[in-house]
């Protein structure tokens, strides 16, 4: 009876197998591996772009293949970003999967209204990576930034991804995974900041570039864009310090670039008078990098001490500007500052969150930049 | 000529996979909020609650002399024991119908969810039935193994997840208040009502039961903190918009050769499900065959897979049937009725038999 | 007694007419002893019944041509007692014929005629003499074999060049010469109903449990076999109980080998006519050993271990990954990875389970016709082997790169393991099917039975995980790691600690 029993598991089992196998699982070939997905606002719903990898590039075992893209751009209509995409299927017949998404772009229009609404399918879908960046673009449709002629056999979002992690890397914009946009659209006192990618005419291709960052009201809406000298001094404020450039004067005028290699931001927030009062200390460790005015000689003592001076001063007064703008202008709280109350002090903050984008309009901050200097190129001061 | 006897340790390493992997399982639920920094302190709370717990079960081996709850209560009074057996088929069923009714969710929104997956369940299903007619020593042993493997692969993934870990997210302790904590605390605490099976297995094992148990507890919450600790560190309040919480922090790490985790590890932990289903249809199977002694020995493992086949069929289709079947009354009663009630009155019977002895 | 003999003018010996046995004992009379075996041995040409006169009594000799040693047989026997010219006494003929007589080491007697028989088809001379009811039995075997030869399968680095032969006595005395030891046992027995081949039990006395020795005893004489004339034979008998794929008796052809596992408290057992010793029980763990591991440096015996393992985790896991990956887990491969993969996989004809099933098949079968084709013409086979599944089908577009490197991958490293061959040619394929299916969901499933079935695997007492599961520390030391000679020499590895559970 036993014997049976197990022959007839077995033969369900094999019949399984068998008969339903063309129903699970999708052969490579029948993928549509979606490398970026740009969406555009359209009169009644969305215009989405993607870049795949060209499944039928008619490629020999040595792969010797000229003249063949390595990605296609297809573009789909639809009420909703969902559908859009799965119209995407009736141009390409095949099966679209997010896991290799790497770049998510919103157009301007797009940002100007509710962006968790086009990103919520994102979120809920389970092949998408939340590592997943996005960017939003400007001056140009965001299907446009997808289709830009950059070169032959290159896939653009793969470009892109780079620029977005190196200039996070080199302190340029944050870094803005979907995971952190999803967390900061859950903080009630945060506001979303995005990098955005402009396109630069270069001959007869185009180039990426990235350098503003947009920022977003408590509506997820767009509000305005931070400029560049603003954005890199945002970044260091955010605690995201990692990498970058500073350029300083000597007393003659002649420049010094320093590279910083490492940076620790440190918040203190206290509440005196129903005021926030915010210290940020920042230390970073810079090694220089160029100087233009020792004509290859030893470079002086006072000198470097002179620069570390500068640098200090300089940044401390980039970060209060940046940090007056900031709050001066809307009051968005894109420096996750009210986390960092939250962490200081948790009653202070329950009481204030209510009315944040006044608490945080009237609070103070208090930047400490302290600068080690490692290296300069040489191995002793001139004494 | 083999002892059929498990050791301590092959025991409690099944009991630790069959824990942890309910703990990766879990669901941010109404009740509990997973991403919070006050996770990371639920595992604590569920140590403590484990350790006062246990107490019955450890003062039923002194008394019992070491034999499982059955055979000793049997010897006393054979009614109580056919009750007492019966309520375990019944409360393991539950237990056994919600780690299904778990995978079913699991497979069927995280791993394959273009595709119904009943059929996976169902293989499961019948493996583990096939791997229950063997004896608990084979699935000890070889759940020493898949330690191993949970092991790798949650440090694997852990480890990744690691860098991604920020500050941001940590916020401080008790932000909705002590009660809450507790309340939280609780409620996650009884999703683990494994510790329940050492007192149906004690004839079963043979050395030091109280030092392994400390052990285990302590490997568990340890496991259970680092893990709570990556979700919150490294997700943040992302974490509750996510099924899963514990498995999307598989795909937020990133190596080099791999891109994502998640395949490798839901396929880990499917193995810890069939450790889980086995021992759970292995325990349903030998209550009934103490109901029923002259029973083939095959006949309840097949007939409680069988029963458990249809049961998954009819709640794979419907979002509110997987719900109720983790409905936090349905747990929390199941939880006290294993955990809590049935240990003690299996204690209190046989110190009450020993006193009229006494008497007598 | 009558001789169970029809008349019969052909050349060949009906089998149903040979005689059942029961021949009684050794007759009065020499030459009717010589005259009976002559009638048993009808037609046979290797049977040589001379008859003779020593002293005043007529003899009988008869030998099996080929088994003996002719001139050994001469110079020993025939010579001194056609030569004897004294008086034999009237007593104990016997006993002075092979004590004064006869120059022979291994000289008894016999009484029944069966026996005696049967000790003639062994290789032994006897010598009926006329008034005694016994006859003299005097061991002058030659038996036709190999020479000690390097061993053909269990190829070394370092250590002995001698393996096993298909004669027990050689094997004996190649082992004995190893294990200089009092404690160092040897039983014989018989088993096989018609061939009644010579089986030794070899044993270290004092470190091998008297149980299981007892137990091994009984299985080898329970096995109810007509002939038994490989290693395998007895394999049935000796093996674990429980369905596996993996087997729990091991075996070798090298001497060295089977003194080091006699000595860690295993039995082995020698068989007649074949160059293979059994050992009982074998672990898991020692498909992963070889004795060259004790020969090197153990750093490098464990990077070696370790090596065998992996390669065996691959060649039964590659293929089937490779299948899920390629059929559901795409989001595994790294960008540039997946791209060559979609590439090439877009130009080949199958999907990819069937694939991975065609070029596991072909090569299979390659690989069995090079194992069975003679010597001569295998180089034929391999090259139409390595153009057919190399070449050709890359470019018909049957398979694609990829799995041309998979397929190669495992090929190559199944070939490590080669005692575990068997099992891995086949969970492979099996393992393909599911992944194809199913998955890693599926691969898991099929490794939590595999584990569990391994771990269920019990013989002799042993479990076939240990000391893994159930984990022995102390035993631990010298299984994937090895560790130095000197450590090892306190606390040599021992297979009865293996099944006390710590």
């Amino acid at each position: 009876m036993l014997k049976k029993i197990t022959l007839l598991f077995l033969v369900v089992f094999i019949f399984f197998c068998f008969c339903s196998c063309e129903r699970y699982g999708t052969e490579i070939e029948d993928m549509m591996i979606i490398q970026g997905i740009a969406v555009d606002r359209e009169k009644d719903g969305y215009e989405v772009t993607i870049e795949m990898l060209n499944n039928k590039q008619s490629a020999s075992a040595d792969s010797s293949n000229v003249g063949e893209e390595m990605t296609l751009i297809y573009s789909g209509k639809g009420e909703t970003v969902a559908k859009a995409l799965r119209l995407i299927i009736n141009k390409t017949g095949n099966v679209p999967t997010y896991t290799h998404n790497k770049v998510i772009i919103l157009s301007e229009e797009v940002a100007k209204s509710d962006i968790t609404k086009v990103l919520d399918f994102f979120e809920r879908d389970y092949t998408t990576q939340p590592i997943t960046l996005v960017c939003t673009a400007k001056d140009v449709k965001a299907g446009e930034v997808l289709k830009a002629n950059i070169g032959k056999d290159i896939s653009k979002s793969e470009v892109l991804e780079k620029i977005l992690n190196q200039s996070s890397i080199s302190s340029i914009t944050p870094e803005t995974r979907l995971i952190d946009v999803i967390n900061t659209v859950l903080d009630e006192t945060a506001c979303i900041a995005l990098p955005t990618v402009t396109l630069q005419e270069n001959g007869e291709t185009k180039t990426f570039f990235v350098e503003n960052i947009a920022v977003f009201n408590y509506n997820n809406e767009l509000s305005y864009y931070l400029g560049r000298e603003t954005s890199e001094s945002f970044v260091k404020l955010l605690g995201e310090l990692k990498n970058g450039t500073l350029v300083t004067e000597d007393e003659k005028g002649d420049k010094a670039t320093f590279i910083i290699v490492d940076g620790k931001t440190k918040y203190k927030a206290e509440v005196i008078n129903g005021i926030i009062n915010y210290n940020v200390k920042i230390k970073m460790y810079c090694d220089l990098n160029a100087y233009e005015g020792d004509n290859f000689k030893t470079i002086k003592n006072e000198t470097v001490e002179l620069f570390r001076k500068n640098i200090e001063t300089d940044t401390e007064s980039k970060l209060r500007d940046t940090y007056k703008a900031i709050k001066e202008q809307n009051s968005f709280d894109i420096l996750h500052f009210g986390r960092r109350l939250l962490q200081n002090d948790k009653n202070a903050y329950k009481q204030m969150k209510n009315n944040w984008q006044n608490n945080f309009k009237n609070s103070n901050i208090n930047v400490d930049v302290e600068v080690v200097i490692r290296r300069i190129g040489e191995e002793s001061y001139h004494e | 000529m083999t002892e059929r006897k498990v050791t301590t340790f092959q025991f409690y390493s099944l009991l630790y996979i069959c824990s942890v992997v309910a703990a990766f399982m879990f669901v941010s639920t109404t009740v509990i909020d997973l991403g919070v920094t006050d996770a990371i302190l639920f595992p604590s709370v569920f140590g403590v609650l484990s350790l006062v717990t246990i107490i019955p079960t450890f003062i039923f081996n002194k008394k019992s002399n070491g034999e499982s709850v059955l055979t000793a209560i049997r010897k006393r009074n054979k009614f109580f024991s056919d009750v007492v057996a019966f309520s375990y088929i019944v409360l393991v069923f539950i237990l056994l119908l919600r780690t299904l009714a778990r995978l079913d969710l699991f497979v069927s929104s995280e791993v394959f969810p273009e595709n119904t997956m009943t059929f996976l369940i169902v293989s499961i299903v019948i493996v583990s039935v096939f791997l229950s007619l063997l004896d608990i020593g084979a699935l000890s042993r070889a759940s020493t193994i898949f330690l191993i493997m949970v092991t790798l692969s949650v440090s694997v993934v852990v480890s990744s997840a690691f860098s991604n870990i920020e500050t941001v997210n940590i916020v401080p302790f008790f932000m909705n208040g002590e009660t809450e904590f507790i309340k939280q605390a609780l409620a996650y605490s009884v999703f683990f009502p494994e510790s329940a099976c050492l007192i149906l297995f004690l004839s079963n094992i043979k050395g030091n039961i109280k030092r392994g148990y400390y052990l285990y507890i302590l490997f568990l919450v340890l496991s259970l903190t680092i893990v709570a600790f990556t979700v919150v560190g490294a997700l943040g309040e992302f974490s509750n918009t996510q099924l899963f919480p514990a498995f999307a922090i598989s795909s937020v790490g990133e190596y080099r050769v791999l891109e994502r985790f998640e395949s490798i590890q839901s396929s880990v932990w499917t193995v810890c499900i069939i450790a889980k289903t086995t021992l759970q249809i292995m325990i349903i199977s030998n209550c009934i065959r103490h109901l029923f002694p002259k029973i083939k020995w095959w006949t309840p493992n097949a007939l409680t897979g069988i029963i458990a086949i249809g049961f998954i069929i009819y709640i794979s289709n419907g979002v509110t049937r997987f719900s109720f079947m983790s409905s936090q009354i349905w747990v929390t009663v199941t939880y006290i009725l294993l955990v809590v009630v049935l240990p003690v009155i299996s204690l209190l019977s046989i110190l009450k038999k020993k006193r009229g002895e006494e008497l007598a | 007694m009558v001789i169970f003999m029809k008349e019969n003018n052909s050349p060949f010996i009906n089998v149903d007419d040979l005689p059942k046995s029961e021949l009684g004992n050794v007759k009065f009379y020499a030459e009717d002893n010589g005259k009976i075996i002559k009638d048993v041995f009808l037609n046979c040409f290797d049977i040589v019944v001379k008859n003779g006169v020593c002293g005043d009594r007529r003899v009988v000799f008869a030998k099996c041509d080929g088994l003996t040693s002719s001139e050994k047989i001469i110079e020993g026997i025939t010579k001194p007692m056609l030569h004897f010219s004294g008086e034999l006494p009237k007593k104990d003929v016997l006993q002075f014929i092979s004590t004064e007589i006869i120059c022979g080491t291994e000289v008894k007697t016999e009484k029944n005629l069966d026996l005696a028989i049967e000790n003639l088809l062994r290789g032994c001379v006897l010598v009926f003499v006329d008034g005694v009811e016994e006859c003299i039995v005097v061991g002058m075997q030659n038996i036709p074999g190999r020479s000690i030869d390097e061993p053909n399968y269990e190829v070394q680095e370092n250590g002995s060049r001698e393996g096993f032969v298909e004669i027990l006595k050689t094997n004996m005395t190649l082992v004995r010469k190893r294990l200089v030891n009092v404690n160092f046992k040897i039983e014989v027995l018989e088993v096989g109903v018609s061939t009644k081949t010579k089986v030794a039990v070899c044993y270290m006395n004092g470190k091998v449990k008297k149980e299981v020795l007892q137990e091994v005893k009984d299985r080898l004489n329970s096995v109810n076999m007509d002939t038994v004339l490989g290693e395998t034979y007895l394999r049935k008998a000796l093996d674990t109980k429980r369905r596996t794929m993996f087997t729990m008796v091991g075996k070798t052809e090298r001497p060295d080998t089977l003194c080091a596992k006699i000595n860690e408290g295993k039995i082995a057992i020698l068989i007649d006519g074949t160059p293979y010793a059994l050992i009982v029980p074998r672990l898991f763990i020692e498909n992963f050993q070889t004795f060259d591991d004790y020969l090197n440096r153990p750093y490098y015996a464990t990077f070696m271990r370790s090596i065998r393992l992996i390669s065996f985790i691959i060649s039964i896991f590659l293929p089937g990954i490779f299948v899920a990956i390629g059929l559901f887990h795409q989001e595994l491969l790294p960008e540039k990875m997946l791209y060559n993969v979609v590439v090439m996989e877009s130009n080949t004809l199958f999907t990819l389970t069937v694939e991975a099933l065609i070029i596991h098949f072909i090569y299979e079968i390659v690989r069995e016709a090079g194992l069975r084709v003679p010597k001569s013409i295998g180089h034929a086979v391999s090259i139409v082997g390595a153009l057919v599944i190399g070449d050709a089908a890359v470019t018909a577009g049957l398979i694609d790169a990829p799995m041309l490197i998979v397929v190669a991958m495992t090929a190559i490293t199944s070939l490590v393991e080669t005692d575990l061959y068997h099992a891995i040619a086949v969970l492979r394929i099996a393992f393909i099917i599911i992944g194809g299916t199913s998955g890693f969901f599926g691969i898991m499933v099929g490794v939590a039975i595999l584990v569990v079935n391994l771990s269920s695997v019990e013989n002799f007492g042993v479990y076939f995980l240990s000391p893994l599961a159930p984990y022995n520390k102390s035993l631990f030391r010298d299984t994937i790691t090895r560790l130095s000679m000197e450590k090892l020499g306190k606390n040599i590895f021992d297979i009865n600690k293996v099944g006390e559970q710590k």
